[in-house]
């Protein structure tokens, strides 16, 4: 998978999970950038994200992760 | 670079610290509670000039009613009361220990009310009075380790922790109270009581004779202020103002006077020379304190004792002890104010025994075209049953002072009088030493003159003679109701 | 030798962090810190043994004892724990978490079970237990918490097992966060409490400003406010409408301004040494939502519920089968299938969010669930609002409304906290019925504000503080990284006016503040946990 292949799936995640088909992902998204991106949404979405690429976060990825860059670090190792 | 700056951060946090220590010195002395029943007394000893006071009386507040003011007016005795509210020996002995570094008196005379004082340490407000007033030194701390339990050590080091509340109740008197703006030196912290709210003590205790053991503490100290002075070659001179309850603290005091006796100290005890002295019931405040009329008694003994049998001088007109000169007047001028009811001025009067006169500050009330002084001149001798007075001196002086306008004016003084006793009295008027009245006056006539009074003046020394009345022959001249002025 | 313990049983007996004695170690043991500890590198040593100096100091040794068998405990298993596979390691880690929440709750929370016993022993006639009020070592509620958050982030491959046990015990009891937090993770920590700090001359004098306008908010601020409140709460009976609503409200204030004072202080003591702490609070009665206020509140109790319980209830398999099984009854899309299993992890943490305050359904209910019934109600009911926001045309990008967001906030905060204050749930409750049987603006304008608890002069230097404190807020509010903004921006400025404001601030500590005879000023509303 290349990464602008796991970008254009995110993007339809993110849409899926906050509702809003305008939302467009980049390295640096993070949750000061979109709205409804708190705490509980964040694990909506990450779970959704599992769901997606079918690859499971530990609890410290989770924790760790910054912005939509590293998460798709992680995603493109998990899924080599 | 990197040293440059270090020693830069170095001065600047020695700079920060030092505008720290200085304001809050600041805020210290402006903030401590001002009161004059130990702290005040503390703070303006300091400022009393080196060697100007020759007894040194120490004790709690029935010490602090013995006015310094009366020993100097009657005996010219140099005395300073540096006393505090309930002080227990402990603090009578930082307090000398204190005030020994300054001064050396002839003789230190401590009240032995604290004898029967029954406690470890004093309460709050008694912890605070007597040690705040003290300068930082060894006996302050050492005073503070005393009076009071470790928990409350920085309690009163920091005296700002219970004092910083005051902002609520700042005045101007706060922050003027340094010694170089204000004039502490004539203040010899004496603390006078004007009424008359409870009757004197005067059961007959000669017939007590048991001892009541003084608490440790109290003991312990009371030796150690008596053995500290005599070191010093200071004579102890004990004494026991007179008491609320004699009869419950007779044991107490037997059991002081048994101490005085092993140190070869001079113990009196008012409560067993009352007679001698010449109590009367009129003559305590609030059954425990006595007024300014006990004052004048007890003072008056105590000073005759001073002067007889410890040689304490006459320092009446030595240029260092001016400032007793001007505290006695300060008391005086006081006590005229203070003392509006007729026993106060007849108690007035009766202290002035020795003199033919009766001096009086008569204060003066401006109103509309005249200006009137109310004039109490009481002499004991009865309860006036109605709203005047009159006066059994042969001489009666009043000194006036007019308001500002009234320089070099000619005034008319009217003397209403309600009575002229034995018939008819001849008046002769003094005003500032020139006569200006000289006629016999019956009974239902009033007493009126003219005069001026000086350019350069206010004051009118009104002096009226009676040449009927014999000194102290106890008939009366004339009743007065008031004295109005008019231009 | 002598002189030496009575001097030190001499200032022991008040060792807290309020106490004068405790800022004059402080004081000397960071000189012998920069210094010989620098030199002989063995500055974590002075800072464990001044640690344990500090717990002594304000606990009894049995239960420093007791303290160390959970320290111990977890100590140990995160050695072992990532050499296990499979169910043993779950086990493992089950029984170590289990162990220190029940240490924890046998401390705190045991009154709940009692209560809750004697609740069923009415009813199926049996005996009553008596309630137990016993001591806790100090700060058991937070070292409990550091300890899970250790454990789970071992397990979970965040941080490597610290092996020097002394390093452990003094990730643990690190004095400035004994007293009251923050709930510190041991990666926040590791690299700062062990290695070597030189002294920094403005760190210095930041921690030193900080500490200072700790006590600022605590002793002039704080603990006027808590005149008023324990006025009105001692009172309550004879208080109504408008009155009541201030105590009431109040608190919240009081709990703030405590709290976040006390944080100051321990995080400025923290940066003097040269260590940096999380920060606890951003400024949060700026927050326009209940689920942000718990963003900025008490920061890092919110970030371990979320980080520890949260999200490994959401992730867990259990939730994750209902959240399926929600979508394939109630359609992909539906909203309720998505909000549900939300609502079932947040309501654990509620719960136990309440629960951690106090063992009291006051606590539970004002700590807790009035949250996650405002949350999930606002969840539950936004189409409606939605809806109203629409026909009612209001315009949500406007400051008013903006404003409108930030008050109802706070007072829906206060009502919830006001609750931890009652003697219990049920008086709480009717506490706040008084507040609407009478309507009483008067009582701004009679003086009866005068008569609360605080006189005239008292009322107004308490809002004078306030002003400061809302000024220095508001000016650290719009930045986003550490609350040093306004240290800095003294900093920059010219000496005399930076002297006049620090020995200003000193000053009106040592006039202003509530301290001194006939107060105490060691009642911390957070430190009994």
């Amino acid at each position: 998978m290349t990464r602008e292949e796991v970008f254009e799936k995110l993007n339809e995640v993110f849409r899926d999970v906050f509702d809003d088909e305008d939302i467009k992902v980049a390295e640096s998204t993070n949750a000061d950038d979109i709205e409804d991106w708190d705490s509980l949404s964040h694990i909506n979405l990450v779970v959704a994200v599992e769901k997606e690429f079918g690859i499971k976060f530990s609890m410290g990825e989770t924790q760790k992760m910054k912005n939509v860059g590293e998460m798709v670090d992680i995603i493109l190792e998990r899924t080599k | 670079m990197a040293d440059r700056s270090k020693i830069e951060n170095l001065a600047k946090c020695s700079m920060f610290l030092i505008f720290f220590v200085i304001l809050f010195w600041f805020c210290n002395k402006v903030f401590i509670l001002k009161r004059n029943d130990g702290i005040t007394p503390m703070q303006n000893f300091y400022a009393q000039k080196q060697n100007t006071v020759d007894v040194l009386f120490c004790g709690p507040s029935l010490m602090g009613e013995l006015g310094m003011d009366e020993l100097w007016y009657d005996y010219g005795i140099a005395g300073y009361n540096l006393w505090g509210s309930g002080e227990p020996f402990w603090n009578c002995y930082f307090g000398l220990k204190e005030a020994l570094k300054s001064q050396k008196p002839r003789v230190v005379v401590l009240e032995v009310s604290p004898a029967s004082y029954q406690f470890e340490y004093s309460d709050n407000t008694g912890q605070l009075v007597n040690t705040q007033g003290m300068k930082f030194g060894k006996n302050f701390l050492d005073a503070i380790r005393v009076s009071t339990p470790k928990e409350k050590y920085l309690e009163l080091f920091f005296g700002i922790q219970t004092f910083h509340w005051r902002f609520k109740e700042l005045s101007r008197d706060d922050f003027l109270h340094f010694t170089w703006i204000q004039d502490c030196i004539t203040d010899k912290g004496s603390f006078h009581y004007y009424h008359n709210n409870a009757k004197m003590d005067l059961t007959d205790i000669s017939s007590i004779v048991e001892f009541k053991n003084l608490y440790p503490k109290a003991e312990e100290y009371l030796r150690l202020f008596i053995e500290y002075a005599q070191q010093r070659k200071i004579q102890v001179l004990l004494i026991k103002t007179p008491s609320i309850n004699r009869m419950a603290e007779a044991p107490f005091y037997n059991c002081v006077s048994k101490i005085a006796d092993e140190y070869g100290v001079k113990f009196i005890d008012t409560n067993r020379v009352s007679d001698e002295i010449g109590f009367e019931l009129d003559d305590s405040a609030d059954g425990g304190h006595i007024n300014v009329r006990g004052m004048w008694k007890c003072t008056s003994y105590i000073g005759n004792v001073l002067r007889n049998e410890y040689n304490v001088p006459d320092r009446r007109g030595e240029k260092q002890y001016i400032s007793y000169e001007k505290y006695t007047e300060k008391c005086h001028k006081k006590h005229i104010v203070e003392m509006k009811d007729k026993k106060g001025y007849a108690a007035e009067v009766l202290r002035s025994t020795q003199k033919p006169y009766l001096d009086l500050y008569v204060p003066i009330y401006f109103s509309s075209y005249n200006y009137n002084a109310p004039v109490f001149v009481r002499c004991g001798l009865s309860e006036p049953d109605n709203d005047f007075s009159w006066t059994d001196r042969r001489f009666l002086r009043m000194v006036c002072n007019f308001p500002k306008n009234c320089m070099g004016k000619d005034l008319k003084a009217k003397y209403n009088l309600a009575q002229i006793f034995n018939g008819n009295q001849r008046i002769i008027v003094y005003v500032n030493n020139s006569r200006v009245f000289d006629k016999k006056l019956s009974n239902g006539e009033n007493l009126e003159f003219h005069f001026s009074l000086p350019a350069d003046s206010v004051t009118a020394h009104i002096m009226l003679e009676f040449p009927n009345l014999l000194n102290n022959d106890k008939k009366n001249a004339l009743a007065i109701k008031n004295v109005v002025f008019t231009e | 030798m002598h002189f030496l313990y009575n001097l030190l049983k001499f200032i022991v007996d008040d060792f807290s962090i309020m106490s004068f004695w405790f800022w004059t170690c402080l004081a000397a043991f960071a000189v012998i810190y920069y210094t010989v500890g620098k030199r002989l590198r063995v500055q974590w040593i002075l800072l464990l043994l001044a640690s344990l100096f500090f717990y002594r100091a304000n606990c009894s040794t049995k239960l420093m004892l007791w303290m160390l068998v959970p320290v111990c405990l977890t100590y140990l298993v995160a050695l072992v724990i990532n050499n296990l596979q499979g169910l043993r390691r779950s086990l493992l880690l089950f029984c170590a978490v289990a162990a220190s929440v029940a240490f924890l709750v046998y401390f705190k929370e045991r009154n709940f079970f009692i209560v809750t016993h004697n609740a069923l022993a009415c009813v199926f006639n049996f005996g009553h237990w008596e309630k137990v009020n016993i001591a806790a070592p100090l700060g058991i509620s937070y070292l409990i918490l550091m300890l899970v958050s250790y454990t789970l982030d071992v397990s979970w491959g965040l941080v490597k097992p610290q092996k020097n046990p002394l390093k452990f015990l003094l990730y643990v009891i690190y004095f400035p966060i004994t007293t009251s937090g923050p709930i510190t993770r041991y990666v926040e920590v590791e690299n700062q409490l062990f290695a070597e700090h030189n002294f920094d001359y403005d760190r210095f004098c930041f921690g030193v400003q900080r500490v200072v306008w700790g006590m600022f908010k605590k002793m002039i601020v704080a603990d006027r406010i808590g005149l008023i409140v324990g006025t009105i709460y001692g009172n309550w009976e004879n208080y109504t409408g408008f009155t009541l609503a201030i105590g009431l409200l109040a608190y919240t204030l009081q709990v703030y301004t405590d709290f976040s004072g006390c944080i100051d202080m321990a995080l400025g003591a923290s940066q003097i040494l040269g260590i940096n702490l999380p920060e606890n609070f951003r400024q949060p009665f700026f927050s326009s939502s209940l689920s942000e206020i718990w963003r900025r509140w008490h920061m890092t109790l919110g970030f371990w519920v979320k980080d520890y319980i949260l999200y490994p209830m959401l992730k867990s398999r259990l939730i994750q089968q209902f959240s399926n099984f929600l979508k394939t009854r109630l359609g992909k899309k539906n909203r309720y299938a998505k909000l549900i299993p939300t609502w079932c992890g947040m309501l654990v943490v509620w719960f136990t969010v309440g629960f951690w305050h106090g063992g009291s359904w006051k606590y539970i209910f004002g700590g807790g669930l009035f949250f996650f019934i405002m949350i999930a109600g606002g969840q539950l009911l936004e189409p409606l609002f939605a809806w109203l926001i629409r026909i009612m045309r209001i315009r949500t990008e406007t400051a008013s409304w903006r404003l409108f967001h930030r008050l109802r906030t706070f007072f829906l905060f206060a009502v919830a906290v006001s609750f931890q204050r009652a003697p219990s749930f049920k008086t709480g409750l009717c506490m706040w019925k008084r507040v609407f049987v009478e309507f009483n603006p008067w009582i701004f304008v009679d003086g009866t504000l005068f008569n609360i608890g605080l006189d005239a002069k008292d009322f107004f230097v308490l809002l004078f503080g306030g002003m400061i404190m809302l000024f220095v807020e508001l000016g650290e509010h719009g930045n986003k990284a550490e609350s040093i903004s306004m240290r800095r921006w003294i900093a920059g400025q010219n000496i005399a006016f930076r002297w006049i404001i620090y020995l200003g601030l000193v000053f009106s500590i040592i006039i202003f503040g509530m301290y001194g005879p006939d107060y105490n000023a060691k009642s911390f509303i957070y430190a009994g946990f």
